[in-house]
Order: C-alpha cells, then structure tokens, then sequence
C-alpha cells in the first residue's frame, strides 16, 4: 500500500487526460470504470472525481481522440462506453513519450546531486 | 435517498452544454453513473443515507463541474447562441416588414395615395433601416440583459445604445441610409421595452403604445415631412400603428422563441 498523500489537484487534473487515454488504450470502458480501474492501479492514489473525469472525457471526444457508444452491461443496464480512435491512440503514445521524458527530468532534478 | 434527478439537473443547468440531445446524453450518463455508485455500495452494506453523502463528497461542488463542461462546449455554445439570435432577428424584421409594407400598400391605395412616391428606393430604404431599428433594437434589449446580474436593464439600454451609436455611425460613414432613422427605430424601441418593464397591465400597455405611435405619425407628418397640411397624419397614422402592432407580435415571437429554443436547449 503507497504512503497517503495529498496529491495536489493542478497536477492530477494535467495529468487526467493522459490517464485515461493510457486507461483506453487497453480496452473500452465506461466512466465508472475508469475510475475504479484507475484506482485501483494506483493502489487508491488516485481517487477521479466525477466532476473532473466527466468534462475530461466531453473533452477528448470533441477533439476527436475518443468515440462512444451506449452498450448493455451483464447486468442489463446500459452504460456509455468510450473507446479510442486512431487519432487517440497515436496521442496516448505521444503523450506517454513526453509525460515519461518530463518525469526522467524532474527525477534527474530531484536526486543527482 | 439522494434525489439523482436534482444533482443531474443541477450540473445541466450551469454546464453550458447546448442541444437537446446532448444534455439528455449527458444527464444519463451521470444518471448511469450514480446507479453504478449506489448499487456497489449496497452491495457492500452501506445504507442509504451513507450512500447520499458519498455521492455528494464525489461529485464535490456542482458548480465546477458545470463550470469544467461550460469550459468544454463554449465555442459551440456562442456559436450556436449566435446562430439563434440572429435568425430570431432575421426572421423578425423580415416579418415586421412584410406586414408594415402592407399595410401600407393598402392604406395607399385605399386613400388614394401615389405608390411610386411611398415605394420609390429610398423611401423604402429609409422605412427599413427605421424597421430594423426597432425591431433589432426591441430583440436586443430583451436578451442582452442576461449578460447582466444587477441594474440589468439600465446596463443593457446603455450597452445597446453604445451598440446602435456605433452602427449609425458605420451607415452614416459608408452613406449607405440615413442613420437618424435607424436612431429613430431604436428610441422607438427603448420606449417599448420600457414599457415592457413598467407597466405590467397588458390592455394599459397596448393602449400606451398605439397612442405613442399614433402621436410619432403626428409629430412626423405634420412637423417634419408635410408641414403646414393637417391632416397628413392619416397617411402616416395606418403605418406607424401597423409598426405599433408589429413589435407587439415581435415581442410574443420572442418570448415563445425563448421558451422553445432558447430555454429548452441554452439554460
């Protein structure tokens, strides 16, 4: 289990898009999801609020990384799933590239000496 | 139990989000959202009143949600705004015209006036910018006050005049009609829309209305456009009531507009 810390809400909500166009790179999801899974991979560090997550994806889907589409659910409910599209994919691989490079830099910073 | 109807609604109703179909998406959605909330945890034992408090530590403050989904659709909420307005203008001073225009054919004929005097060029230029002048000028202060909290009517008179002010200047400037008349149209307009405001007794409003502009038929064809011939006035006097009817039916246009389109896919 990770230590509990505050994460500060700026840099999760910069961090959000990334997170879920990574999250739908695996496989369709519905908002619900999203946030569990992510929590789940986080080991609850990460807690999405609906208010931050739902925006975000309106967002990605009107800049044309994500479609969606309402599918019925095992249990019969129907539930919006949302999933990549070409331009989506080749933006989460972009966006890994340059989260992953700025991460390395601000490491570099933090502990060389 | 939390009222999932209310909290969705609430977020609709600031979120900015334009159309029909896409708030009622976005409502189930939320709506799908909160049913996934309650039912995992009612599987795991919470109660009802647990699960309430729950949902509303989630969702956090309403409003920045609304405001995160505004931030999203405002490009296609203003474009969408503009689209409306100015077909609602459009279609307004093309009917006002039509009807002011004939009424005025029939009153010309019925007293046997010259019609190529009353439909030369520019005399029908000058009865349209006047037409749009109060008709554009009517629309305009009955919206623009939402962009205003307080004082919303003395800021809007103030901003659409600045609006007009500028627009005079621009016909006057390009000598494309005469700008007094498109003035004339809009003091026409802010005595309407006064009276709009003041006086909420419809018979007493109609009634100051037809008088106001049974008196500017007066004052023009006896002061201005045919002096020292009394009964002028009768040319005048069919024309401008059929201008006094006309922002009535402009005005009821509106606010069913408003009801119909503007509320139902704007608020």
């Amino acid at each position: 289990m990770h230590e509990t810390v505050e994460l500060d809400k700026e840099l999760l909500k910069g961090s959000i898009n990334l997170l879920i166009l990574r999250l739908l790179s695996q496989r369709d999801m519905y908002g619900y999801e999203i946030i569990q899974e992510a929590s789940r991979r986080s080991e609850n560090a990460f807690q999405f609020k609906e208010g931050t997550l739902y925006p975000a994806l309106h967002q990605l889907q009107k800049q044309g990384y994500l479609r969606s589409q309402w599918l019925t659910a095992g249990n019969g409910r129907k539930r919006k799933y949302y999933s990549l599209t070409a331009k989506g994919r080749k933006q989460a691989e972009q966006r890994q590239k340059s989260w992953t490079f700025f991460i390395d830099a601000i490491n570099a910073v933090l502990t060389r000496e | 139990m939390l009222n999932r109807e209310v909290l969705v609604n609430r977020i609709l109703s600031a979120s900015g989000i334009v159309g029909h179909n896409l708030r009622s998406e976005t409502a189930r959605e939320i709506a799908a959202h909160i049913d996934d909330i309650i039912e995992e945890e009612r599987a795991a034992g919470r109660q009802d009143s647990e699960i309430e408090q729950l949902i509303a530590r989630r969702f956090g403050n309403v409003d920045e949600i609304a405001r995160e989904f505004a931030t999203v659709y405002r490009a296609r909420r203003t474009t969408l705004s503009f689209v409306s307005y100015s077909l609602l203008a459009f279609i307004s001073i093309v009917a006002t015209s039509a009807f002011v225009y004939s009424i005025q054919y029939g009153a010309t004929r019925w007293l046997g006036g010259s019609m190529a005097k009353v439909f030369n060029r520019s005399h029908i230029v000058l009865e349209a910018t006047l037409l749009m002048g109060l008709t554009g000028g009517y629309l305009a202060l009955c919206f623009a006050g939402r962009l205003f909290k307080r004082r919303s009517f003395l800021k809007t008179i103030c901003l659409i005049t600045i609006v007009f002010s500028i627009a005079a200047f621009c016909i006057e400037f390009s000598g494309s009609g005469n700008s007094l008349d498109l003035i004339a149209g809009f003091l026409f307009a802010v005595f309407v829309r006064s009276l709009d405001q003041f006086v909420r007794h419809n018979t007493l409003r109609i009634s100051v209305v037809l008088l106001f502009f049974a008196a500017a038929a007066a004052i023009e064809s006896n002061l201005i456009a045919y002096s020292g011939k009394p009964l002028a006035w009768v040319h005048f006097l069919p024309v401008y009531l059929a201008m006094a009817v006309s922002i009535q039916f402009t005005g009821y246009f509106a606010s069913v507009f408003d009801r119909e389109i503007l509320k139902r896919h704007f608020a």
